[in-house]
């Protein structure tokens, strides 16, 4: 992964085997930065979600695109982008899910943007002018004391 | 916190009852068609009948419960049998609670409680 400090950035393709690379990297990030395990297990969910959500309903699992996670400390929050530039997505038009219903009307769609904005304090969904799908998520106040030393 | 990435081990054994299947590891995004392939398999031989084991599992998002919801609708047909959870740790319980899927679900403590339930 490419790293600056305090700011780590990843690019995958957009397949969704390529999907345990994210998982592998947020670990790392979590790690170097020392998160209680409720905040980093929250992180991670809100990145995978974010994730699956680019790989699938913007770049439709096609292997010629891809999808960037950026992680950067700011004071003490924990900022994370996820980039791609596949068909521009637009989250109104994703339903809700249906937490309510029964098995029979159940699928599970709309769990990841559900989870994305129950695990993190801020998510916001642009669309840059050049096409790029851009989601920005904040967790506040997670990032106190030195960083350890990155395993690579 | 340390964390080990640890990659989704599936075995699946074969029970007078149903099939137990053991769910070891971090199911992310990636991990969750791994165990559509387990569950298929199970289906697709005529069992409907399946515990999942979960005691192993310590992060699981939304792609491995669309899976479940998809195989529990499965088995469920025809009341030919079900797909019950057993031994979930609390951040899995949790998620599943936050996915309004704790009362849709058969949750069981342990694994023998839950292969008796059938």
């Amino acid at each position: 992964m490419a790293q600056q400090r305090g700011r780590w950035e990843l690019t995958i393709d957009a397949r969704q085997s390529s999907l345990g690379a994210v998982a592998d990297f947020m670990e790392e990030v979590c790690d170097t930065l020392d998160l209680d395990e409720d905040t980093a297990f929250a992180v991670r969910l809100a990145t995978d979600e974010a994730c699956q959500n680019a790989a699938e309903h913007s770049c439709h699992f096609a292997e010629d695109r891809e999808v960037t996670v950026s992680c950067e400390h700011v004071g003490s929050d924990l900022v994370i982008t996820i980039r791609d530039r596949g068909e521009p997505f637009d989250p109104t038009k994703v339903r809700p899910p249906q937490l309510d219903a029964p098995l029979e009307e159940r699928n599970g769609g709309g769990l990841g943007i559900h989870f994305m904005r129950q695990m993190m304090d801020e998510v916001r969904f642009d669309l840059t002018p050049d096409g790029v799908n851009s989601v920005t998520m904040v967790k506040r106040h997670v990032v106190g004391g030195e960083e350890r030393h990155p395993t690579h | 916190m340390e964390t080990q990435a640890r990659k989704l081990e599936i075995v699946t054994t074969e029970l007078k009852r149903c099939d137990l299947v053991k769910l070891d590891g971090r199911i992310d995004s990636s991990a969750a068609p791994k165990v559509e392939e387990a569950l298929k398999a199970i289906t697709d031989a005529g069992r409907y009948r399946i515990v999942l084991d979960m005691s192993g599992v310590d992060f699981t998002s939304s792609a491995f419960l669309r899976v479940v919801i998809k195989y529990m609708k499965v088995c469920k047909r025809w009341n030919r049998g079900d797909v019950r959870l057993a031994a979930l740790q609390p951040r899995i319980a949790d998620v599943l609670d936050l996915a309004g899927l704790t009362p849709l679900f058969k949750i069981f403590e342990n694994d023998t409680l839950a292969v008796g339930s059938f």
